[in-house]
């Protein structure tokens, strides 16, 4: 015949403060109570139950989990035995953060803290973090994965409430340091010549309500927290990589536009002008015809200035409709040596773009100017120059203006992500 | 699934328009579009007046 393994029983005492019950669900591991009703701690390590310290009761911080709630949490029956707040002073600021303690008999104790809304999934490592530096700052690698430091800072235990496997005390103080490598962060207590290393991995509240099934809902979180993965961080890059694919299609589009676009010369003419000769300086060109589909116009103007300047008025005008598309072009180049040396400045040819042209019969009106005006009398300006028409030149500009714009949303998130990560190192030791 | 549609759709009207404007030969060129322009120019190049021949030109160099 067989006996079944005998049930674990809790635990009770008599709180030698108040007269209060305290109950014990931590079995041997509890190494002090802090009795509900007065806050006093106790020791219920020996014979009779000793007062470690007594608690100003007014001083009660309410835990947002009830003590001795039980929940099914990352498949583990668990128990809320402990709370505790513990607090930082920064630049005279105290920071508080809170610490659920909470036990299974089987598996032992997990650590849940909560600051401003954000939770940590807390367990003891046991292995041994190594120091490195990450970046020119301290860093610690363990099972592969580096943390970047992120803060040190003396730790105070200001409230304690339920049971502990050590002996806690108001007041106790510990440096602790955090390092992160988000979703992860771990965490050194170093008391005396002793360090404690505790690996925390961040998770929602709306996880734990669930878990424990805690009614309502849990504070909303505030803030960039240490750990708290960023939302942008995989986004950014499937982002990059979709914009890489858009940046592919815009080359080869500029590709195509660029070995096909040279267009096609319609007409090219040699002139001459002299502002000494009589009469009207304007003048017409022969008919030509602009075939295919609606398209740009280059007109083109090439000339043998030297040491002067031109204007020419110019307007292409369809012979049927009477359609005209008027334009100027200037025209100087200059050249000489002085001090610096030689010099040259301006151009002696340019073009315009004339969009949307329908085909059709056209002509060129050409009136050119040179100093003095057009009075016949100013000067004895001369120039040669030749015009050039070519149909469908693809002007490219459009595509060097629209490759900022692909890249303005990834950019965007891009811009987004740093502030995230600016929010979070600003809470840092690193915070500039 | 494609990942972030409305990006993909943003970026392929952009192109695709870019690539139209291009194709339609669009240009913000200093072109002024005159309607009705007299045959008569053909016959007198110099009854016809620009748009351009008001402004003052003269270019010096250094």
């Amino acid at each position: 015949m067989t006996t079944a393994p005998a049930k674990p029983r809790m635990r009770s005492l008599q709180c030698p403060n108040c007269g209060g019950n305290v109950d014990l669900h931590g079995f041997a591991h509890t190494k002090s109570a802090v009795c509900v009703q007065c806050c006093t701690i106790l020791d219920p390590t020996g014979e009779s139950v000793q007062i470690l310290q007594k608690f100003d009761e007014r001083m009660r911080v309410r835990p947002l989990i009830p003590l001795g709630t039980r929940g099914k949490f990352r498949g583990i029956l668990y128990e809320l035995i402990g709370f505790q707040v513990r607090t930082i002073t920064v630049e005279g600021t105290n920071y508080s953060w809170h610490e659920y303690l909470l036990f299974n008999p089987y598996h032992g104790f997990r650590y849940l803290s909560q600051y401003d809304g954000h939770w940590n999934d807390i367990l003891t490592v046991r292995g041994l973090p190594l120091f490195v530096s990450s970046g020119g700052r301290r860093a610690v690698t363990y099972e592969g994965r580096t943390y970047k430091h992120f803060q040190t800072a003396n730790a105070r235990t200001t409230f304690v409430m339920g049971e502990f496997p050590w002996q806690v005390r108001v007041g106790e103080q510990v440096e602790a340091s955090d390092f992160i490598d988000p979703p992860a962060m771990l965490s050194a207590e170093k008391t005396g010549k002793e360090i404690t290393w505790s690996k925390g991995e961040y998770i929602t509240g709306a996880e734990i309500w669930k878990a424990f099934e805690i009614k309502g809902s849990p504070p909303p979180a505030r803030g960039v927290y240490a750990n708290q993965p960023s939302p942008y961080r995989e986004r950014i890059a499937s982002m990059w990589g979709r914009a890489l694919m858009l940046m592919v299609v815009w080359a080869a589009l500029l590709a195509w536009f660029t070995f096909t676009g040279g267009g096609s010369q319609i007409y090219q003419q040699t002139f001459r002008y002299d502002q000494s000769s009589s009469g009207e300086h304007s003048f017409v060109t022969d008919i030509f015809e602009l075939p295919g589909r609606t398209s740009n116009v280059e007109v083109r103007v090439d000339t043998s200035l030297d040491n002067d300047w031109a204007y020419l008025n110019m307007a292409l005008i369809n012979e049927q409709t009477g359609q005209g598309f008027d334009f100027g072009r200037e025209l100087s180049y200059y050249s000489g040596r002085d001090s610096d040396g030689a010099w040259t400045e301006g151009s002696r040819g340019d073009s315009v773009i004339i969009p949307r042209v329908e085909s059709g019969r056209y002509y060129l009106r050409i009136e050119p100017e040179m100093e003095g005006g057009t009075n016949a009398m100013a000067g004895t300006h001369v120039m040669n120059y030749k015009v050039t028409v070519r149909r469908g030149v693809n002007s490219l500009w459009l595509f060097w203006l629209a490759l900022p714009l692909l890249l303005v949303p990834p950019l965007l998130s891009s811009m987004r992500a740093g502030t995230f990560e600016g929010q979070r190192w600003a809470e840092s030791d690193y915070a500039s | 699934m494609i990942r972030f549609p409305i990006y993909m759709l943003y970026g392929l009207l952009l192109l695709g328009g870019t690539g139209f404007m291009t194709w339609r030969g669009t240009s913000f060129g200093s072109v002024t579009e005159v309607k009705d322009v007299p045959k008569s120019v053909r016959e007198n190049p110099g009854v016809y007046r620009s748009h351009y021949s008001w402004l003052p030109h003269f270019f010096r160099g250094k």
